[in-house]
């Protein structure tokens, strides 16, 4: 299991939804010029819908397989006035080098036409409900880990 | 013992009211039956225009125009009419459950319809790169259903109406 990196972005009211976007690309592809820039550029729209929706206040972006596993969470409302809980750090090693993935939450109603249009633009960028999480392994669903219970009744027996 | 308040500037609201119009507009673009990524691929250029008309008190109305790419009849119109005020509680609020009610009122459209992101503005308004006149398409047989005050801040708010028969 790889390193985890958090970063937490200021949002509204102080940013609108474009240049929070525009602060976690600097982070995770520093190089403007790189592969990865014009990637993440082109999901710009998706990215902007799920910010504005609030979706990364408690889903976080996932970036993973290239470096470090990065997590950003987007921070809101007063918070991000006074910025409590914000760091918006440049990372030691990029995390979009080599095989990289991305993982941006959004509304369960959004996902349908988030991940058409990331589909037409990338084959490293997907949309997940902000009601799943990305596993360990880069896999996303709840259902997944619920597949892993116990089962009391039948652990109990002799 | 010290105590201490989060001042809300009218650089906050207009920061806000702006990503919840952003907002409020893909919600009514994918509930009536459109697909938002026309509206999404473009977000950075609105976001810039209607942030910077709010700054400068000139932005009256920002509205979706929805029509037949056959005949480039009206289908229907959604505006977003801002209120400039001189008070305000200072809460930032946006109320999408009244703006889904309405939808659910008004009622899809045929998927094979097109859309256009109308802004208006008082005269004197600031240039903003890739923003040039328009008209609206006739709304002749059509009435105009006020939805209320669904975004609010400090001094500023936005009124939503549709247009429907």
């Amino acid at each position: 299991m790889s390193a985890v990196v958090a970063r937490r972005i200021a949002c509204t009211p102080t940013r609108t939804a474009a240049e929070p976007w525009e602060r976690i690309v600097d982070i995770l592809a520093p190089d403007p010029k790189s592969g990865a820039r014009m990637e993440l550029a082109k999901a710009t729209g998706v990215a902007c819908a799920s910010i504005s929706s609030e979706a990364t206040k408690d889903a976080a972006i996932v970036v993973w397989g290239g470096g470090p596993r990065v997590r950003v969470y987007c921070i809101f409302d007063e918070d991000a006035i006074t910025g409590d809980g914000v760091n918006e750090n440049v990372l030691a090693t990029s995390p979009t080098e080599g095989d990289w993935k991305m993982s941006i939450p959004c509304p369960p109603e959004d996902l349908k036409w988030s991940n058409g249009k990331l589909t037409s633009v990338s084959t490293r960028i997907s949309a997940r409900s902000l009601e799943d999480d990305v596993e360990d392994d880069g896999s996303e669903s709840a259902s997944s880990a619920r597949s892993l219970s116990i089962n009391i009744e039948e652990f109990l027996k002799p | 013992m010290s105590t201490f308040t989060v001042a809300i500037t009218y650089t906050h609201t207009v920061t806000y009211v702006t990503t919840k119009i952003l907002l409020t507009l893909k919600e009514i673009i994918r509930e009536i039956g459109l697909d938002p990524v026309r509206f999404t691929d473009s977000w950075h250029a609105y976001e810039g225009a209607i942030s910077t008309w709010l700054s400068s008190r000139h932005l009256q109305c920002v509205s979706l125009e929805v029509y037949d790419p056959r005949t480039s009849g009206f289908v229907t119109r959604w505006d977003i009419d801002v209120v400039y005020a001189t008070v305000g509680d200072g809460a930032l609020r946006v109320d999408t459950a009244a703006v889904r009610y309405s939808i659910a009122k008004a009622g899809l459209v045929a998927s094979s319809c097109r859309y256009d992101i109308i802004l208006t503005t008082t005269p004197g308004h600031p240039d903003v790169t890739g923003w040039g006149p328009c008209d609206f398409r006739s709304t002749k047989g059509f009435k105009r259903y006020a939805v209320g005050a669904t975004i609010g801040g400090n001094g500023l708010s936005a009124q939503i109406a549709y247009w429907s028969r």
